[in-house]
C-alpha cells in the first residue's frame, strides 16, 4: 500500500492555532521572572529582619599618594639624620658597654626606617638626611649625659613628627609602615630616660612631647 | 491515513497550560528576595544576624573596651600588697590614669563619629585572658578528671608585673594593628597616640622587671648584631648540666624537682620594628608536670571588635 508522505499544505485555520499556541509558550517564558516573584516562598512578615542600615565606607588607597611620597621622602630625610647623628656619639669613647650597646642598637634601628622607606618609595626616595642633622650634630658629642639627653630629645621629636605625618598620610602602606616605626621609636626614648638614671615618671613616660619637624622647617 | 493530526483548541490550550505550570514550578525553586532564604508551609519565626561590619566606630570602640579592661586590671592590683608590691603603686596609679585619659578620649572620637561610645571592658578579651590569667595567679586551679589541682602562684608580683607588661604590649600593637583598619587619617594619628603612650609604659615595665644590663634595654641579639665589638656585658650563661656516672643516683635518691616553665624575659626595645605577633604570656605555678598557664595574646581581630550592634552590659 502506498503512504503518501508529501507534506499537505497546512490551511489557514491551522496556521493560526499553531501559531496562537507557540505565542502562548513564549508568553509563558516571558512571564517567567514576574511570576517567579510572586509563586515562590518569601520570608514570613513577623520575622526579624536587619534593619540596621549598613555604614558605607572608603577604602583607602594602599599606595602612597604623590602627597604621600613627599611626606614619606621627609620622614626618610629625618631617619638619616637620626642616624647620622648617632654616628657622631658612637664616635666618642665615653660610653660604658651598655649605653654603647644600646645607642648602636637605636643606631641601626633608625638605619633600618631609612631603608624601609626607601624600599617603599623606590627611585622617588630623596636618600638626604634632613637638616636637623646640622641643627644637633654638635649636642651629639661631648659629655655622655648630655648626650643621651639630646638623643632623647631627638627621639621625642621623631615620635612627633612621624604622628603628625601620620595625620597626613593616604596610603596605608605608607601609615602601616610609620606606625610599625613609631611604637619602637616611643620605646626609646624611655630607654635614654633609663639610661640618664631618670626617676622621675613624666621623664620616663615623655610625657611632653617635643615639637614635630616639618617639611618648611626640616 | 494522514499522519498529520491538526493542531486543535484542546492542544493549544493544553500547550499553554503546560507552559505555566512548568513556569510556575520553576519560578517556585527560584530565589526572590534578596539576601534572605524563602520557606514554605508553616514554621517557627526566624531572626537574622545583625549586621557585623568593621567600621571606625567598630575599631574605635574595640579601642575603648580594651582600654577599659586594662584599667580593670591595674583597679584591681593597685593597693593591693599580695598582688603588686607597694613600691610600684604609683608607677602603676600613673599607668591607669594614662590608660583611662585614652580611653576618654577614643569615647570622645566614638562620638564624634556619630557611634556609640564604649565604656566596659572587651567581654571576649576579659573571658579568655584577662579573668583566666588573674585566677590562675590568685586562685590557681582545680582538680579536673585528668590533672591535679594548681596552687596560686609561687609569685604573684612577678606575674602581676608580666601580666600588666604583656597587657601595656599588646595595648601599643592593638593601636599599631588598626592603623591601616581606620579609613580616615586622623583617626590613625589619634589611635597611634595613644599607642605610642602604651607602648612606652611596657618600656617602663619592661626596665622594672628586667635589671639586666643591656638585656633588659635591648634585644640581646640586635645589640649584638649593632657593634660585634662591644657585646653586651650581661649575657645570659649557659647553663650546663653534670652528671656523677660514677654514683649513679637512684633507688632510695630523692626525685630531682619538677623544672617550672621558663618566664619568657621582657625588653624594653625587643625588635627594630612594632611587631604584631601574638605575645607570649607564662603565668602562675606550673601543674604536675611543672607547666605554667602560657598564653599568646593577640591584638583585637574580628572575634574580639565591639562591633555598633553589641549593647554594653556594665
Amino acid at each position: 500500500m502506498d503512504i503518501d508522505v508529501k507534506e499537505p499544505a497546512p490551511d489557514d485555520g491551522a496556521l493560526r492555532r499553531r501559531l496562537l499556541g507557540i505565542g502562548l509558550g513564549g508568553a509563558a517564558v516571558s512571564l517567567l521572572p514576574f511570576l517567579s516573584g510572586r509563586a515562590s516562598a518569601t520570608t514570613p512578615p513577623n520575622s526579624t529582619p536587619d534593619s540596621t542600615a549598613v555604614p558605607t565606607t572608603s577604602t583607602p588607597p594602599k599606595r602612597p599618594t604623590t602627597d604621600d611620597v613627599t611626606l614619606l621622602g621627609f620622614a626618610q630625610g629625618v631617619e638619616l639624620a637620626a642616624r647620622n647623628l648617632y654616628d657622631v656619639a658612637l664616635g666618642a669613647d665615653d660610653f660604658d658597654d651598655s649605653t654603647r650597646a644600646v645607642l648602636a642598637t637605636i643606631r641601626e634601628s633608625h638605619e633600618s626606617y631609612a631603608t624601609s622607606l626607601s624600599g617603599l618609595l623606590g627611585r622617588q626616595a630623596p636618600q638626604t638626611p634632613d637638616a636637623v642633622f646640622d641643627h644637633l650634630q654638635s649636642s651629639f658629642s661631648g659629655d655622655p649625659r648630655s648626650v643621651l639627653q639630646s638623643a632623647y630629645a631627638l627621639e621625642s621629636t621623631a615620635v612627633a613628627t612621624h604622628i603628625e605625618i601620620l595625620g597626613k598620610l593616604q596610603g596605608t602602606d605608607g601609615a602601616a609602615l610609620i606606625a610599625s616605626i613609631l611604637i619602637v621609636e616611643a620605646r626609646h626614648g624611655t630607654v635614654l630616660a633609663a639610661l640618664s638614671e631618670a626617676t622621675i615618671l613624666d621623664d620616663l613616660l615623655v610625657s611632653v612631647e617635643a615639637d614635630a619637624l616639618t617639611p618648611a622647617e626640616g | 491515513m494522514s499522519r498529520h493530526a491538526k493542531l486543535g483548541r484542546r492542544e493549544v490550550l493544553r500547550i499553554g497550560g503546560f507552559s505555566v505550570a512548568t513556569a510556575a514550578v520553576i519560578s517556585a525553586c527560584g530565589e526572590h528576595e534578596r539576601g534572605q532564604v524563602g520557606r514554605v508551609g508553616t514554621a517557627g519565626t526566624t531572626s537574622s544576624l545583625p549586621q557585623a561590619v568593621v567600621t571606625n566606630v567598630t575599631l574605635l570602640r574595640t579601642a575603648s573596651s580594651i582600654e577599659h579592661s586594662v584599667i580593670s586590671v591595674y583597679d584591681q592590683v593597685i593597693g593591693n600588697s599580695e598582688l603588686l608590691d607597694a613600691k610600684y603603686d604609683d608607677m602603676a596609679k600613673r599607668l591607669r590614669d594614662d590608660h583611662a585619659a585614652a580611653a576618654k578620649a577614643i569615647e570622645t572620637l566614638t562620638t564624634d563619629a556619630s557611634g556609640e561610645a564604649w565604656t566596659c571592658g572587651n567581654p571576649k578579651f576579659d573571658d579568655v585572658i584577662v579573668t583566666p590569667v588573674l585566677n590562675r595567679i590568685t586562685k590557681g586551679s582545680e582538680a579536673t578528671a585528668t590533672a591535679s589541682a594548681v596552687e596560686p602562684s609561687d609569685d604573684p608580683h612577678r606575674d602581676i608585673l608580666h601580666f600588666l607588661h604583656g597587657l601595656e604590649s599588646v595595648t601599643a600593637a592593638m593601636y599599631q594593628s588598626f592603623v591601616p583598619q581606620f579609613s580616615a587619617a586622623d583617626l590613625r594619628a589619634e589611635g597611634m597616640t595613644a599607642g605610642v603612650r602604651s607602648a612606652r609604659h611596657a618600656a617602663l615595665l619592661a626596665l622594672t622587671i628586667n635589671p639586666d644590663r643591656p638585656g633588659g634595654l635591648v634585644n640581646f641579639t640586635d645589640a649584638v648584631n649593632a657593634e660585634p665589638a662591644s657585646p653586651p656585658t650581661t649575657a645570659a650563661a649557659t647553663t650546663t648540666t653534670t652528671q656523677n656516672i660514677a654514683s649513679p643516683s637512684g633507688g632510695g635518691a630523692t626525685a630531682a624537682p619538677v623544672q617550672q616553665t621558663e618566664i619568657p624575659t621582657v625588653t624594653a626595645i625587643p625588635s627594630a620594628f612594632g611587631s604584631l605577633a601574638a605575645t607570649p604570656l607564662v603565668v602562675g605555678r606550673g601543674d604536675e608536670n611543672g607547666t605554667r598557664l602560657k598564653l599568646n595574646v593577640e591584638t583585637p581581630s574580628l572575634n574580639s571588635f565591639v562591633y555598633e550592634y553589641m549593647k554594653p552590659t556594665c
